[in-house]
């Protein structure tokens, strides 16, 4: 069993190039329009901060159902949450442009809006930048001691380290429904600062863990492909299906909810929302991203036997990555802009944003073993067939 | 299959299936105990007091119960959103830890699926008694018909009646042909004519082949395939019954996820509630072992986590839309107000309480699991009042606001429930399995 990761030569180049493409983009849009390139700055950060946290939560889940089946690629998940300390450097960064993006932090808004000054002792820069900092400081914490316990128990034999991993993941559980779902509504939801539904939250923290496992399914089938994983079999790969599958329905379930009751009830502070939405010019996005989060993944992988296919898997976990994206765009962009604007700002951030999340992904993968040692349930992840 | 060696066995002990066929079929076939008499004269007493408060009911009219202009809705609806809360836990334990492999829920399921099926049907009461003219219930039903009259199908409680009902025959299908082989064992060992040719129609000769076996395991994966949205779907609808109106602390878009949750947690703790009892009665902790409760108690610790996170975000939320009347609702009425002590216990009992499951001496110890079970069902009975009749009771106008207390004929009805469930779950103990025998058998070596 090849157990160590050795990134091919060329991979590193890769993502520098990838996050040159992304520079020059970051140039290009502040000289152009400087408002859209903080948007985008803004969907890129929450979009790469989503898989590590949906990496971690996956990571997590893993512990308290006691799964088996999944011990063999548990590296890959844990993985991902090596994003986090970069996402909260540039979740940082935002500081130079919150006032493109957020309304609320316009300097004398308080004076002319009624509502957003009655929400002043919540939205203000200052708070706002602590939230921030108090929110990755848990992220980090904890991410960082299950690494630890992790890698520790790589070296030892006894379980002490495992249950240690096994209780810090109930406290990541915790913390991440708690902050992540708060720092969702933080991030993303006061954009419309008139706006609230007190789904928002919830609604992000699944979609962390919708699109987590994507990510896990696109690195799993790469490290494959390049001879690592032998041992990962079409059982496990169904099994990340079931995932996928499972979580598109809650996915599409808590993306209905909201809109039902707000169509419903057809009170005008909240319909303001999905007006540019569902009537307006982002229509075609409204309906598309149903399509792609929702109808085809919920389709394709209620078939057993498509599931178990990595192929499908590829495409499936794919098009959910353009999913994720549009999923945002529409929870951002329509709060800021009155038409959609699509073009090389966008493109090119996200490229050089994947290249520096996937380098920073890789390097972690690296460092450590890339199938744990001494983990009990090891065997049975070895000899999965369902 | 390769089990890792930190699983622990579901069933305690090394027995045979012979062995475990007998210690768990034993209780069948025994005369009942003492506590069986004494308890069904307790459901029986409750049963006709119930009878007494569905006559007035029927008889004298909706006038008896405490329902006023403003708040039309009461105890009846409390107490149908608590049991349908309660009828949630039986199909959802069995279809989602089959989804996670929780393999140790076998032994729980049959039991778990009893009383979902009670819980509901005593739900189904109170939305048919507020019909007022229950015999004319089936209007309720959209077919063509010579009063051209049709239902409203824009309407929640339209959409809500057609959830139900599903849900009903689906988790009694479930639960039926769950037992199907473990009847055929009863029918097999079965002394005198009467029970055998019962037990026998009931397992449809049921043959134990693996032909038999095997059809049975399709259609067991297909039910529950089918049964899983049916779980969602139910509260779901009970809870788009008030978020899609406009009334202050109804109208909130996390109400779905939050009723949902909170009946597979308010469920969760009615099975935990009754296991326990069922353990101490048959002496079957060999099977439903600590470590069982232990499993339980932890999930409950989620259930807690996400509502009270659903609490605080809505109080949160209410601040935060700057809507008066949200502020109200939640800062004034729910928080400080009149409702005050009800909304403290709901938080307390609900997101504080089972946190004491954090410590692994608390899941251990039967009498703070037994505690905390209920303290967690009386939390969500606080919770639907507080939801209901806080909302009702001050909304708006000040000048229709009102105070709301239920009559004997509410209380009436609800201890009524108790008795259809409690006869119920009783009658269910003495002639089925209360342990899903076959699966047992079947997963008795894999660990957990």
């Amino acid at each position: 069993m090849e157990t160590t990761y050795t990134p091919k030569k060329n991979m590193n180049l890769l993502f520098a190039a990838m996050i040159l493409v992304g520079i020059i983009a970051l140039v290009a849009g502040f000289v152009s329009d400087a408002q859209r390139t903080w948007a985008n700055i803004l969907l890129n950060n929450y979009f790469f901060i989503t898989l590590a946290i949906g990496g971690l939560l996956f990571y997590s889940i893993q512990f308290i159902t006691n799964s088996g089946w999944s011990a063999i690629i548990q590296r890959v998940p844990q993985s991902l949450g090596a994003f986090l300390p970069v996402g909260a450097i540039l979740m940082l960064l935002l500081y130079f442009g919150l006032p493109s993006v957020y309304e609320w932090a316009q300097p004398g808004i308080t004076e002319t809006d009624k509502l957003i000054a009655h929400k002043a002792p919540f939205l203000n820069v200052p708070f706002f930048m602590i939230r921030i900092l108090i929110y990755f400081a848990l992220f980090i914490g904890i991410g960082y001691l299950l690494r630890k316990y992790a890698l520790l128990q790589d070296k030892s034999d006894d379980l002490k380290y495992f249950n240690k991993s096994r209780y810090f993941s109930q406290v990541f559980i915790f913390v991440a429904a708690i902050f992540f779902s708060f720092a969702s509504k933080d991030w993303i939801m006061t954009i419309d600062s008139h706006w609230y539904s007190t789904l928002f939250g919830f609604r992000n923290m699944v979609l962390s863990m919708y699109y987590g496992v994507a990510a896990i399914v696109l690195i799993t089938l790469y490290l494959r492909s390049q001879g690592y994983f032998r041992e990962v079999n079409d059982a496990h790969f169904h099994d990340l299906a079931r995932y996928l599958f499972r979580f598109s329905i809650v996915w599409g379930y808590l993306w209905f909810m909201q809109f039902i009751i707000i169509w419903y009830a057809n009170i005008p502070e909240l319909t303001v929302y999905y007006e540019p939405r569902f009537l307006g010019s982002w229509q075609p996005l409204f309906y598309g991203e149903m399509f792609i989060n929702f109808v085809i993944p919920f389709l394709v992988m209620m078939s057993d036997d498509l599931g178990k296919k990595p192929k499908v898997l590829l495409y499936i976990s794919l098009l959910l990555m353009v999913g994720l994206w549009m999923n945002i765009y529409m929870q951002i962009m329509p709060g800021i802009f009155d038409t959609m604007k699509f073009g090389f700002v966008e493109a090119g951030l996200w490229i050089g944003y994947a290249g520096l999340f996937l380098g920073v992904v890789f390097l972690a993968l690296g460092k450590a073993s890339l199938v744990p040692k001494h983990h009990p349930f090891m065997e049975e992840s070895l000899h999965h067939h369902i | 299959m390769i089990a890792s060696s930190i699983r622990w066995p579901m069933v305690k002990g090394e027995k045979s299936n012979k062995e475990i066929t007998r210690e768990l079929i034993a209780p069948n076939e025994q005369k009942p105990a003492m506590w069986w008499y004494i308890g069904m004269t307790i459901g029986t007493l409750a049963l006709a007091f119930g009878g007494w408060a569905a006559y007035m009911s029927v008889t004298v009219g909706l006038g008896t119960w405490g329902l006023t202009n403003s708040v039309a809705w009461g105890w009846d609806i409390i107490n149908f959103v608590w049991w349908i809360g309660i009828g949630h836990a039986g199909t959802a334990f069995t279809i989602f830890f089959l989804v996670f492999r929780q393999r140790w829920a076998a032994s729980i399921n049959r039991t778990a699926e009893a009383m979902t099926v009670f819980a509901v049907m005593c739900a189904a009461l109170f939305p048919l008694l507020h019909m007022g003219r229950p015999w004319l219930a089936f209007f309720i039903m959209p077919y063509p018909n010579t009063r051209l009259l049709w239902v409203n199908f824009n309407s929640p409680l339209f959409w809500d009646v057609i959830a139900i009902s599903t849900y009903l025959l689906m988790s009694i299908t479930l639960w039926y042909f769950g037992m199907i082989p473990d009847l055929a064992t009863m029918r097999d060992r079965a002394k005198n004519k009467v029970s055998r040719a019962l037990y026998g129609f009931f397992s449809m000769g049921w043959d134990g082949s693996m032909i038999s076996y095997n059809r049975y395991e399709t259609l067991t994966r297909i039910l529950g395939g089918l049964a899983a949205p049916l779980v969602v779907s139910v509260h779901t609808i009970v809870a788009i019954d008030f978020a899609v109106s406009i009334l202050p602390g109804w109208h909130a878009t996390i109400l779905p996820p939050y009723f949902f949750v909170g009946a597979i947690f308010s469920g969760f703790a009615m099975v935990l509630t009754i296991m326990i009892l069922i353990r101490k009665a048959f002496k079957v902790k060999d099977f439903i072992t600590a470590k069982h409760l232990d499993a339980i108690a932890n999930v409950l610790k989620y259930g807690s986590l996400v509502i009270g996170l659903a609490y605080a975000i809505e109080v949160f939320i209410a601040w935060y839309s700057g809507v008066s009347y949200e502020m109200y609702t939640f800062l004034n009425a729910r928080m400080t107000g009149s409702f005050s002590t009800a909304f403290w216990i709901m938080v307390f009992f609900n997101a504080i309480v089972p946190q004491i499951f954090w410590f692994r001496k608390a899941r251990q110890n039967v009498w703070s699991l037994f505690i905390v079970s209920i303290l967690i069902n009386i939390g969500m009975w606080y919770e639907r009042f507080i939801i209901l009749v806080s909302s009702l009771a001050e909304d708006f106008l000040p000048s229709s606001w009102t105070e709301y207390t239920p009559t004997m004929v509410d209380i009436g009805i609800y201890v009524g429930t108790f008795g259809i469930f409690i006869c119920g779950m009783l009658l269910f103990i003495r002639y089925i399995p209360i342990i899903a025998v076959n699966e047992v058998k079947a997963y008795k070596k894999e660990g957990n």
